[in-house]
């Protein structure tokens, strides 16, 4: 606002020659009629350099258009007929209360200017027109700085959005590389041993064949083949003695599903971010809820119990990656709600209606005041020590399912716990499909 | 009692427990625990030489299971293993667990056996120590290096421990200088000084003369930076900046009485070991310097 040009009423001033209260009313129309006095509403009445009124040539008009006007009025004195309450305006007003004033007390239609004076003396006159146009200017102006603000409050938000996304993409990405590296510890240590045991056996084998072949051997020894038959009795015995062969069979069992969980986590992992897929999609909330529950299961495994009430869904048309952003936000939530050890439950179905699903994702941590909830899904707004949360995660998710026509609804209970209710319809209509905020918020993804 | 040495691994993966020991068992006895309970029932049960265990579990952590080791079993080595770094579980390590290595998963088998073998050499060595009669305790009126860029810390540790002598630098070579003329028992230093960083310093001097019990006080924030201080340099406690005054003198309380017991046990001394530090060239002023003074060092004490 501090950019539109200041105008002032100084500016609007024009230097109009004023009239005196005895000037006769035939003059002034004459006056009127003059090439000067063309653009004229009016003109001012002033004595000693004060003003005492205005005549308007609508006034003069008048005057004239009646039966003998000019012959009877003509030559009386404008005073008798001027306006002794013109509008006046104080040259050092500011244009916009002067401009609020003229508009509130001018008589329509508008028959005549305002008068501008410096202290109660006549300066010039101020036309009407002018001066709503001048408005009309500053309006434009500020609705540009509004707009101006407007796109940089979008921008700063669209920040804070993704700042957000970073910090939980930071947590996740933590969360998840503990994830991987439980069962990498373990393949890796089963390989080395894997590859220890092959050496001993292989040690084995080699006497055994060496056995063989001497035994094969017509021209062989009795001393050479009982030399072989003992180190290969020996060899073998090691073998069996280190358990190795029994041993051998579990650590692979073990190996393959350790890697078998490294590539759902990795599966998980994208299908959490959908990196590869359309921005909507069709997609079953239902593994929706179960890719966040993987890629937050480091954060919630030590803090809850999870139990899955799922109903049959169909599919729902959303970006999926902001959904799945929105159920893993509320499951850390409800983690960390969690002192000790607790339970969360997530239920989905569809509602009776048909076209909408509802999930809902409940924890038996301390829930909170009431005073709390109303405010959870204020930007912002945290409950968590500095630098732990951004107070963003909520609101986000609040616009999310908002952008997605949906609903998000909490009831909590102090001591008790907390329920998130999400309702999403299965189909976008065909203009929130367009809707720009949800096509702008998915392309910045990518 | 020649009996293979006793390992405790504890960690809530059984697989990870499973593969550590089939890793282990030919050489060691080995004993597992899936939770913090239930190692502690185990070590309240058989003599355990070294404790090995996982930072995130639930229930108990691990690092509140090496502190009720430290408890039950002083003697045993103490080693997390862990996945995930938390500052906090670091610093707990370090104060409260008093741990000999930080170990992160994965784990190299190679390195893993090595650095449970040099644990268990250290325990063996330190019981054969404890049987060992004690060295003449000459009654030391232990020094206090505080190296720091202001002089709040030497104050108030100086007002505090007015029977000790105590020293104050504000730059390291000022300290070694210092040093090399009264070693003292406990240095109570930053890492960020007017040269730099000084973990190398640290780990250098850690290696030369493993009685100098190291109290850092810092506020940086780096795990990694913290695990090579333990595994390095063996500090025996960290203290976030701001101080807090309690927990300084606290700390120098427990460090002056484990300088104590070091000079009583020189076995101990093993317990303290740190690893090799891989050269690091680009800090070769620094380790010059320290070799300077710990040459001095030698000089003036080699005699006695």
């Amino acid at each position: 606002m501090a950019a539109v040009r200041k105008t002032r009423i100084s500016d609007l001033t024009m230097r109009v020659h004023p009239i005196p209260p005895g000037m006769r009313v035939a003059d002034v129309a004459d006056l009127f009629l003059a090439d000067a006095c063309r653009d004229l509403l009016c003109l001012p009445v002033v004595q000693d350099g004060r003003p005492l009124g205005v005549i308007s040539r609508y006034a003069i008009m008048r005057i004239f258009l009646r039966q003998y006007g000019r012959e009877i009025f003509g030559q009386r004195p404008i005073e008798r007929f001027m306006n002794s309450a013109p509008l006046m305006v104080d040259i050092d007003a500011d244009v916009e209360a002067a401009s609020a004033w003229v508009r509130q007390h001018m008589v329509l239609p508008v028959t005549e200017d305002f008068i501008i004076v410096e202290q109660g003396h006549y300066r010039g006159m101020g036309m009407v027109t002018s001066l709503l146009e001048l408005m009309e200017h500053h309006v434009a102006l500020r609705g540009r700085a509004l707009a101006r603000a407007n796109a940089s409050l979008k921008a700063s938000q669209a920040h804070l959005v993704q700042s957000e996304k970073m910090a939980s993409l930071g947590q996740m990405v933590a969360g998840v590389a503990h994830e991987i590296n439980t069962p990498l510890g373990y393949v890796r240590s089963n390989v080395e041993l894997a590859r220890d045991f092959v050496s001993q056996t292989s040690s084995a084998l080699v006497a055994s064949r060496n056995l063989i072949h001497c035994l094969l051997d017509e021209r062989a020894s009795d001393e050479e083949i009982s030399g072989h038959l003992m180190t290969a009795a020996e060899e073998t015995e090691s073998v069996s003695q280190s358990g190795i062969l029994e041993e051998v069979s579990p650590l692979f069992d073990d190996t393959l599903h350790g890697l078998e969980q490294i590539s759902d986590l990795v599966v998980n992992l994208r299908n959490f971010s959908r990196l590869d897929r359309a921005r909507v999609d069709h997609v079953n909330l239902n593994e929706s809820l179960d890719s966040a529950l993987t890629i937050g299961r480091n954060l919630i495994k030590h803090k809850a119990e999870v139990i899955c009430d799922y109903g049959d869904l169909p599919s729902v048309e959303c970006a999926a990656s902001q959904i799945n952003q929105v159920f893993l936000n509320i499951l850390t939530n409800a983690a960390q709600a969690i002192s000790d050890y607790g339970r969360i439950t997530v239920s989905t179905r569809v509602l009776p209606d048909g076209d909408q699903v509802e999930v809902r994702i409940r924890d038996n941590g301390c829930g909170m005041p009431e005073e709390v909830r109303a405010r959870i899904f204020d930007p912002f707004f945290t409950t968590k020590p500095v630098g732990q949360g951004t107070g963003l995660g909520l609101s986000i998710s609040y616009q999310i399912i908002e952008q997605h026509r949906g609903s998000i609804d909490v009831v909590s209970t102090p001591g008790e716990g907390t329920e998130f209710v999400l309702c999403l319809p299965c189909r976008q209509t065909a203009s929130a499909a367009q809707n720009p905020v949800l096509a702008e918020a998915a392309g910045s993804e990518a | 009692m020649n009996a293979k040495p006793t390992l405790l691994f504890v960690d809530d993966e059984e697989r990870i427990l499973r593969t550590l020991v089939l890793a282990f068992r030919v050489r060691y006895r080995v004993l597992s625990a899936s939770s913090g309970e239930e190692a502690i029932a185990l070590l309240r049960e058989h003599q355990v030489d070294v404790v090995i265990s996982d930072q995130r579990m639930p229930q108990m952590t691990g690092v509140e299971v090496l502190r009720a080791a430290r408890e039950i079993a002083p003697h045993a080595m103490r080693i997390l293993l862990t996945g995930y770094a938390e500052l906090a579980s670091i610093v707990g390590s370090i104060n409260e667990g008093e741990i000999f290595r930080y170990v992160q998963k994965p784990w190299r088998l190679e390195e893993l056996r090595d650095t449970i073998a040099k644990a268990v050499d250290i325990v063996r060595a330190a019981r054969d120590a404890q049987t060992a009669p004690v060295v003449a305790n000459q009654a030391s009126a232990a020094g206090i290096m505080v190296l720091d860029r202001t002089p709040a810390l030497f104050d108030l540790i100086r007002q505090a421990h007015p029977e000790h002598q105590v020293d104050a630098a504000d730059t390291l070579d000022d300290a070694l200088e210092r040093m090399a003329r009264h070693p003292p028992a406990v240095l109570v230093t930053d890492l960020q000084l007017p040269e730099g960083d000084i973990s190398d310093a640290l780990r250098l001097l850690k290696a030369q003369q493993p009685e100098l019990v190291v109290v850092v006080v810092t506020a940086f924030r780096d795990t990694g930076h913290l695990i090579r201080l333990i595994n390095q340099a063996q500090v025996y406690r960290v203290l976030p900046r701001p101080v807090s005054q309690n927990m300084l003198l606290r700390s120098l309380e427990s460090a002056l009485k484990h300088h104590d017991l070091l000079r009583e046990r020189p076995a101990l001394l093993r317990r303290h070991s740190v690893e090799a530090v891989p050269e690091a060239p680009q800090h070769s002023d620094i380790q010059q310097r320290v070799r300077g003074y710990l040459d001095r060092l030698r000089g003036r004490t080699s005699p006695a």
